[in-house]
């Protein structure tokens, strides 16, 4: 274990800036690409329930 | 419904490589692969948090390493299987080929800027500098810039085709960025450090720090293949639409 506290794990021994601006980043993108690729996949059947539709009528 | 595929059980591409199948089976395998990615990155933080020691040298900085190194091999293995699809369009003229590029494109794109990004925060405290104009950090832009090029061509152009075409070859003429990624710690007096794992050669860094990037490698890789597999879906359905079997997906939903 290296942490004696959450204060010391959060502090990253003085890097904190650097070592969460750098994991903070790469979880922003996963999110970003995660919430992305639900929208984008619900547009895509959406439009696939309107050409049946257009396609029906 | 494939009955004429499934009876020549030799040769499968073909059959998997149709669109209504590759949907269906890249359906069940997102969840599994992102549930990999998940349980993966969730035991590499915790080695690289909890068990890999505090460097002698580095302090806690170092610990940027379990992120950077994942994104920055991945940059370039996204590279190397994108130009291989669209090389794989060019002789088998498959649709799924494309669509596989097409949806490689953006992760790959996320993982350099990732690279990057972690690396000028991994730089600062290591180095003195955010950036420097050395081989392996320029190239590594360029490598951005080629997934941002081969995205911005391909929505350039509205002929379908003549777009998988065009950015298919930009493609293949930007593999010749990777080797030059790779090798340039080695080519080039670089202010980036050498490989602290390569073949045939025994790693130069602690055994837990080690275990934590090569578990957070393969958290990154397994992550790369859900999302990429996720956005071919999309753009299956974005581009057969009107297509019977999708029109009959969406008789099943309604």
């Amino acid at each position: 274990m290296n942490w004696g506290s959450w204060r010391e794990f959060l502090n990253m021994g003085g890097y904190a800036g650097y070592v969460w601006g750098a994991y903070g980043v790469v979880a922003l993108a996963v999110i970003l690409e995660v919430v992305g690729l639900r929208a984008r996949l619900a547009r895509a059947r959406r439009a696939s329930v309107r050409g049946r539709r257009r396609g029906a009528g | 419904m494939h009955e004429t595929t499934s009876a020549r059980p030799g040769f499968r591409f073909f059959h998997y490589a149709s669109p209504p199948e590759f949907y269906r089976l890249a359906g069940k395998a997102v969840p599994a692969f992102a549930t990999l990615a998940a349980v993966l990155a969730a035991v590499g933080l915790y080695l690289g948090f909890f068990v890999a020691p505090t460097d002698a040298q580095q302090g806690e900085a170092y610990r940027i390493m379990f992120v950077h190194v994942p994104a920055a091999w991945m940059a370039m293995f996204v590279y190397i299987i994108m130009a291989f699809w669209a090389a794989l369009g060019f002789i088998l003229n498959t649709r799924i080929s494309a669509i596989m590029a097409n949806a490689l494109a953006p992760t790959g794109a996320s993982m350099a800027f990732l690279a990057l990004w972690t690396g000028a925060l991994w730089g600062r405290p290591a180095w003195g500098t955010y950036w420097d104009w050395d081989a392996r950090m320029t190239s590594t832009l360029i490598l951005l810039f080629l997934y941002m090029g081969f995205m911005a061509l391909h929505s350039a152009i509205d002929d379908l085709r003549r777009a998988d075409r065009a950015a298919g070859v930009l493609a293949l003429v930007g593999v010749v960025n990777v080797p030059i990624i790779y090798f340039s710690v080695q080519w080039w007096n670089s202010l980036h450090q050498g490989s602290s794992i390569s073949l045939g050669r025994a790693p130069t860094i602690a055994a837990p720090m080690l275990a934590a990037m090569l578990v957070m490698a393969l958290a990154f890789w397994m992550y790369c293949i859900a999302a990429a597999l996720s956005r071919a879906r999309a753009i299956v359905l974005e581009r057969e639409r009107g297509a019977e079997w999708v029109r009959a997906l969406a008789g099943e939903q309604a």
